[in-house]
């Protein structure tokens, strides 16, 4: 660790040419003279091109780990890296998209694609990381920034890596390090312009007007209704002879365009000067919503996402061992939305069948009635609308001495930081009136029924939330080498303030020191321990040690190795301790808090009330005990790479409601508590290859995690049965009835307990023989096996062609069907109905049909929890492709610029999917999941 | 200086500056309201202490659409949910079991309660508030929590006493159920002891809704008649009976209650003296909205939520007194509405009712039963009982919706029907007569209104029962009532209809009744609640009720 703050210098080796060549994306001027730079007798070893999605820490390049760097050799800990240049082809908002398969060991699930939430969850190791930027924790992950200004993402999967991040180790962390600025004499500047469409991937599929109506009847038949439309209503829909009064809209293509705008534009610059270094980024981007608008409007009433970026690195050499370093980051984001909400409008698209209402009556007012009083063209085009704006911007200082002047290999650190976001909303909502036309039979007059209450626009602004936080650290290190063997302290010491709106701070403070042997860079020994803590527990209750340990053995290193096909070779464990905090707000103390009030008087006078405080009785934090096997290969002249990390990670005190708990004690069942254990294991493979033949080049680099977890106990009942029991079962193992084909004729079974079964409907298992189906009868249903995601990387080039695949996918994976996605004529009668429903039962289809009988409303045999309704849905996507062709120096006029770039990618071009109903991510209800094509070019100046 | 230190300088001042910023706050919250704020040993007002006892009052029990927007009644012959596979069906239709979610579950909520109460009177007597209100507020509370039990124990049987006690959330917990009689004992013993220390009635305006003196007698008449009935009293001993008659008659006594002249009016005026306990609730039109008939424009769009079935229409006798079925009633099949029982319109909407200046519209395809894809009535009636008259009002507005716990009806009815055990049949025709007089029956030539004179025990028990269902039609009595007099197996058990009407085209309408909802009643099992199985997990010492 005696490498100076800069970390990465020693990287922009020759070797750095056929990544370039091969994987750079989007990058700028710079890819161009890389791969100019590339040469044959550079091609011995592949490092570079084979270090995005795949960690070979054998060799001599630096890579960013929590509060410092380390070269591949002397990494003990278990981490995966990631180039920030391979985040650049992904047309995203934000930059953990580009995450999705590129690493081992990192699940990313996306559930919406609304621009400015369509944001990818993370899950490392079965729990949500940490996000840390510049070494420095973040609350609010700034995910939503260009990709230009990130140097690498490193993460950080086992005890030993997050050992000094204490009380907030155990979800594991996301190490993102922005870009510094080259330490190599010279300034550069690249602009990029890039534009795009984005469609959704896929919409819904409902029924017509005509087959809605015809299977409404017949569900209300099956109940034991009436039908409701006659022949001439079915007729009428399906001619669409009275569109007034037999409506037959499809919704999704009325409400929604079919694709949308994205353009975004950057630009970055770096440079070199005597005794400074920096990089400065501007960015813009606007992704427009899929709503429709309406000239009569003056205003957007999309859903609209504009973002404008600012930040600058700078590092001073103040003088020969005195260092600063400032970042400073700005950033403004406004997210316009139509009045209605586009979740509301998105929900209302799914739940409103098609003959519901007529957008517009004859005298154009709009339409709606009992059942639908809220016009979904209203809700999108005559709601107002919303804006909401935040904004954030931090400041980093560091400053950094060597103290070499008084002790070989001593160097100091301090660092502050400030962070500043702030969420406003600005509402511009108005309310609007629908009418449902009624016609006299007699006469023939038409009169109008109204709905709702039309307001005048709102124009009020809210601070939805305040954060700050304040975050001071004072790091000290000694490198010292003893003959053929060395050795690295570090200790440190941060204190972070976390404050939400008028909430007290919540602290965290650690203390940490890490010890590293290495001898004859054949034996490495840490050691690592911090203790630390979080204010929100009770005095007393709140800090801890976490100490963990690895070793590592680079066999190459031996006298005896001799490198044939196998090059490098290197074995490592570690072991530790960690924590997570989850005290909440002061939630220790014993208090009282507003509740239910009563009237009291012939004046009905409001008396307030308040109640116990019944907190979450929350002692301590949730602890991890880690283990991780790790090896690391090189091979076929370094061409080839492969790592496995195999981890176990047995975890205690998880915050969970105690199953048995006596609602006798007057604090109602479930009181969570520390209490819950489960087991997390799996393995994570990494492997790649990368090679040029004359002008052609390429590279696979590929990932496939196998991630299993089980319940060891989570204090439930002992249930009768033992397959009611949670224990043993994967994490949220889903659980309920299973399904036995269709019941056959009237009053047959076995059925839900007290439901009097028609033909057609679900019959299942009693797996406890008693007659009846109720919950005794559940048990664990579809997958069991650990889940498995993997990702594989492509890039091939020839001369200034370059092209790159991504491919991603995820098998053993369920999804539980419900709700008005999935079910016919939900909320009372009112819901939609979808083509998959025409699979229905029916005596004729009786052999084979896929769905059960159609009822009315949400049946309470049918419409439950079983197996019936589980999907598996693994899926492989082609997440991500570019193709770019770079132009060597050009003179565009008069102008000469170092380099053109032009480039198409795109994100979420194909899927295939065992599950056929709407995409296997983003399930219908929601903002679909967007497909992007977009082009660009990068001018280097 | 040179010029690193300078910089180290500023940089470490800065840092400085940047953490000493935070220390000036204090290291706990201080807006919360602690145990100290609440009971504050210096407040002679007792500010907070008076919002817990609030909050204490807001548990009590309160009825109208409370299970998935359905009266508890909707699970009963009385009425069912206007809506298909409504929650209510887990009743109605015996569905529950110890792990299924019961929507009328109070075992949580009434043991969260009492250990409010317990932490109030264990806190209390810190705060100096004068004497005689402490007093009250201690009583009160305590009435509170035999309320409480009282709830418990319709609901479950006997179930674990645990006095004064305060339980730690992570305590381990292992106390047997106590029996049924038992806790009525206890029940019993907390109402005597409170009685004399609660304010006594009438009660001043300014304080109209606490608990009073016939407050706690009423609950204490309602106990007992539990008690002596024959579900709990199996061998049905006479002196439980007595104990029954005993507890009524005292509220009677008393003379601090009378019956209303209104029928309809006692639902909807906060003072009243017909009213001995009621749940105090603010001016709405909620229950309005939520049971009127659906075929009102905006500003008065309704839900109708519950169908009132043909079984409890029939039921009510004519304004004779003589039910429907008697030769002599003057029934007119053609006209079924007309010359009832004015209960029966002040009860359920029924096609012709007047409702916002227009008639009530249920025959099919009439406003308030379209038949189009919407939740409208099952039955051809909707419930009207509890709204306000807004028959020739335009608009809905605000009125009082306080959900009546106890009133003097139930208690002449409670005395009624124990008295009537004993053999004093003479005793029940005089409190019977007293509610159909009020109720508006015409007395008639025998002064009889239209009861059968000199019948036996057995048959005015039927004549009890009878005037209590129609009497308390969705007072969340008979639910109760077919439980306790065991007889929800025949009358709760099987078709329930609703009336089809046709409008001819010269006006008229003809009617057909037809089955419209299979209501089911697992006996005996259904005539107690399955103890949630947490419950039995978390604490080994209890039972499970028998069939679950």
């Amino acid at each position: 660790m005696k490498e100076k703050i800069d970390p990465l210098k020693r990287k922009r080796s020759a070797g750095f040419s056929i990544l370039a060549a091969l994987l750079l994306i989007g990058s700028g001027g710079r890819a161009q003279q890389l791969a100019n730079q590339a040469a044959p007798e550079n091609m011995s070893t592949a490092d570079d091109s084979l270090r995005s999605g795949l960690l070979l820490q054998n060799y001599s390049d630096l890579y960013p780990v929590l509060n410092g760097v380390r070269t591949g050799d002397n990494l003990i800990e278990s981490t995966g890296f990631l180039d920030g240049r391979k985040l650049r082809s992904t047309p995203a908002t934000f930059i953990n998209t580009g995450f999705t398969g590129r690493l081992a060991g990192l699940y990313t699930h996306q559930s919406s694609g609304q621009p400015g939430s369509d944001g990818v969850s993370l899950s490392l190791r079965g729990l949500s990381p940490l996000i840390i930027v510049d070494n420095i924790p973040r609350t609010l992950p700034p995910w939503s920034i260009n990709p230009e200004q990130i140097e690498s993402v490193t993460i950080l999967k086992d005890a030993l890596s997050t050992a000094l991040l204490g009380i907030r180790g155990m979800r594991g962390a996301i190490l993102i390090t922005t870009r510094k600025g080259e330490r190599h004499p010279g300034f550069n500047m690249d602009i990029t312009a890039q534009a795009g469409l984005s469609q959704p991937v896929e919409l819904p599929n409902p029924l017509s007007a005509y087959d809605y109506a015809r299977l409404y009847n017949e569900a209300l038949l099956n109940d034991g209704q009436s039908p409701i439309y006659s022949q001439a209503d079915l007729n009428a829909y399906r001619n669409n002879s009275s569109p007034y009064t037999h409506p037959n809209i499809d919704w999704y293509q009325r409400i929604l365009d079919d694709q949308t705008p994205f353009n975004r534009y950057t630009l970055n610059a770096e440079g070199t000067g005597k005794s400074v270094h920096y990089f400065v980024s501007l960015d813009y981007m606007n992704q427009e919503g899929l709503f429709r608008e309406s000239t009569e409007n003056a205003y957007s009433t999309n859903s609209e996402y504009q973002r404008y970026i600012f930040r600058s690195n700078v590092n001073v050499d103040l003088t020969p061992r005195l260092s600063m370093s400032a970042n400073l980051f700005g950033r403004i984001r406004d997210a316009n939305e139509p009045g209605g909400g586009a979740a509301n409008i998105f929900n209302a698209l799914m739940v409103t069948p098609g003959n519901a209402y007529p957008i517009f009556n004859p005298d154009s007012s709009l339409g709606g009635n009992i059942n639908y009083k809220n016009n979904i063209y209203g809700q999108s085009i005559r709601s107002g609308y919303t804006n909401n704006v935040y904004s954030d911007g931090y400041v980093d200082l560091g400053l950094r001495r060597e103290m070499d002047d008084l002790l070989p290999g001593w160097w100091v650190r301090g660092t502050v930081s400030y962070i500043l976001t702030l969420n406003q909303s600005i509402n511009r909502t108005k309310n609007f009136e629908t009418f449902q036309m009624l016609t006299d039979p007699a006469t023939g007059d038409r009169s109008y029924r109204r709905f709702g209450t039309k307001s005048e626009q709102n124009n009020s602004s809210t601070v939805s939330a305040r954060r700050h936080q304040v975050y001071a650290e004072a790091a000290t290190g000694y490198t010292r080498h003893l003959g053929m063997d060395k050795l690295d302290v570090l200790l440190l010491y941060n204190i972070d303030y976390n404050t939400l709106n008028d909430n007290l701070a919540e602290k965290y403070e650690t203390l940490g020191a890490t010890v590293q042997y290495s001898i004859k860079e054949r034996y490495l020994l840490q050691a690592a321990t911090s203790y630390s803590g979080n204010s929100s527990y009770a005095p007393g209750q709140g800090y801890g040690v976490f100490p963990s340990a690895g070793l590592a053995w680079n066999m190459h290193n031996e006298p005896f190795f001799e490198s044939g096909f196998i090059n490098a070779l290197k074995l490592r464990a570690s072991y530790g301790l960690t924590g997570n905090a989850v005290a909440g707000y002061f939630e220790y103390i014993e208090r009282y808090a507003g509740s239910a009030g009563y009237y009291l008087g012939t004046s009905a006078a409001s008396q307030p009330g308040i109640i116990e405080y019944q907190g979450r009785n929350i002692t301590t934090w949730e602890k991890a005990q880690k283990l991780n096997f790790g090896m690391d290969l090189r091979f076929a002249g370094s061409k080839g790479a492969l790592t496995i990390d195999y981890y176990r990670n047995k975890m205690s005190d998880l915050v969970q409601p105690r199953g048995s708990s006596a609602a006798l004690s007057g604090y109602g069942f479930n009181v969570i508590q520390n209490l819950g254990e489960n087991l997390y294991s799996g393995l994570e493979i990494t492997a790649g290859w990368a090679e040029r033949k004359g002008d052609f080049a390429y590279a696979v680099s590929g990932n496939l995690t196998v991630s299993d977890s089980e319940v060891l106990f989570n204090d439930e009942p002992s249930y009768p049965y033992e397959w009611m029991q949670r224990t043993g079962q994967p994490v949220g193992q889903y659980f309920g009835y299973v399904s036995d084909g269709y019941v056959t004729q009237a009053g047959g079974g076995p059925v839900v307990e007290g439901y009097q079964a028609v033909p057609g409907d679900l019959r299942y298992k009693d797996l406890n023989d008693d007659g009846v189906i109720n919950q005794f009868d559940q048990q664990p249903i579809g997958n069991q096996r650990p889940l498995l995601f993997y990702g594989v990387d492509l890039g091939f080039s020839w001369r200034n062609f370059n092209l790159s695949l991504m491919i991603q996918g995820v098998s053993n994976r369920d999804i539980l069907l419900s709700g008005s996605s999935e079910w016919e004529f939900q909320n009372n009668g009112k819901g939609q109905a979808w083509q998959h429903h025409l699979e229905r039962w029916t005596p004729e289809t009786a052999s084979k049909a896929l769905y059960p009988r159609l009822s009315v409303g949400t049946n309470v045999n049918n419409h439950v929890r079983s197996d019936f309704w589980l999907r598996p849905a693994s899926y492989l996507r082609l997440k991500n492709a570019e193709i770019s062709y770079t132009f060597d120096d050009i003179a565009l006029g008069k102008l000469k610029v170092g380099g053109l770039r032009i480039f198409l990618n795109g994100l979420n071009l194909l899927t295939v999917s065992d599950f056929s109903q709407s995409d296997p991510e983003v399930l219908p209800g929601a903002y679909p999941l967007q497909r992007v094509f977009n082009g660009g070019l990068t001018i280097k100046l | 200086m040179t010029m690193e230190r300078k910089y180290t300088l500023s940089l470490v001042l800065l840092s400085a500056l940047a953490l000493g910023s935070c220390d000036k706050y204090e290291q706990q919250p201080v807006s919360h309201l602690t145990y100290d704020y609440v009971y504050d040993e210096t407040d002679k007002n007792g500010e907070y202490a008076r919002r817990v006892l609030n909050q204490l009052y807001s548990s009590l029990p309160k009825g109208y659409n409370r299970i998935d927007n359905v009266v508890l009644g909707a699970a009963t012959d009385d009425a069912i949910a206007s809506e298909h596979y409504n929650n209510i069906e887990i009743l109605s239709k015996s569905r529950l079991n110890a792990m299924s979610s019961n929507p009328d579950a109070v075992w949580p909520q009434s043991y969260a309660a009492i250990r409010q109460v317990n932490l109030f009177l264990d806190h209390i007597d810190r705060v100096p508030v004068d004497p005689s209100l402490l007093q009250y507020w201690k009583a009160e509370s305590r009435f509170i929590r035999a309320m409480h039990y009282f709830e418990l124990i319709k609901r479950y049987g006997g179930v674990p006493l645990i006095g004064d006690q305060l339980f730690e959330q992570d305590e381990e917990i292992t106390i047997e159920r106590s029996s049924y009689n038992e806790c009525v004992r206890y029940i019993i013993s907390e109402l005597d002891s409170i009685d004399p220390l609660l304010r006594p009635d009438p009660i001043p305006d300014t304080e109209l809704g606490r608990i009073t003196q016939g407050g706690a007698q009423a609950l204490k008449s309602r106990v007992l008649l539990y008690a002596a009935s024959p579900l709990n009293n199996p061998e049905n001993d006479p002196e439980k009976w007595q104990a029954a008659a005993d507890a009524a008659l005292s509220v009677m006594e008393s003379g601090s209650f009378s019956l209303a002249g209104n029928f309809a009016g006692v639902f909807v005026s906060r003072k009243n003296p017909e009213v001995i306990l009621a749940y105090q609730r603010d001016q709405t039109n909620d229950v309005e909205r939520d049971n009127a008939p659906i075929g009102y424009a905006e500003p008065n769009q309704s839900n109708g939520f519950v169908s009132p079935t043909q079984e409890l229409v029939d039921a009510f006798p004519m304004a004779n007194g003589l039910p429907i079925d008697d030769p002599y009633s003057e029934y007119d099949p053609l006209h079924p509405y007309d010359n009832r029982d004015p209960r029966l319109s002040a009860t359920v909407f029924h096609n012709g009712s007047q409702w916002l200046q227009r008639t009530v519209e249920t025959f099919e395809g009439g406003l308030d039963k379209p038949n189009l894809v919407q939740r409208q009535t099952r039955t051809g009636y909707y419930m009207r009982k509890f709204l306000a008259d807004f028959s020739d009002k335009s608009d809905f507005s605000n009125q009082n919706h306080n959900f009546i716990i106890f009133r003097y009806a139930e208690i002449l009815l409670n005395y009624a029907e124990a008295v009537n055990e004993l053999g004093q049949t003479d005793l029940a025709y005089e409190q019977l007569k007293l509610i159909r007089e009020r109720a508006g029956i015409e007395h008639g030539d025998e002064h009889m209104y239209g009861l059968q004179p000199a019948m036996t025990t057995e048959e005015m028990r039927s004549a009890i029962r009878l005037e209590r269902r129609l009497e308390m039609a969705f007072e969340e009595q008979r639910y109760w009532d077919i439980r306790r007099w065991k007889i929800a197996g025949e009358v709760a058990n099987g078709p329930l209809h609703g009336v089809q009407i046709l409008r001819n085209d010269d006006g008229t309408f003809s009617y057909q009744v037809d089955e419209v909802f299979n209501i089911r009643f697992t006996s005996p099992k259904m005539y107690l609640y399955p103890i949630p199985y947490e419950e039995i997990a978390g604490n080994s010492a209890i039972d499970q009720n028998p069939g679950y």
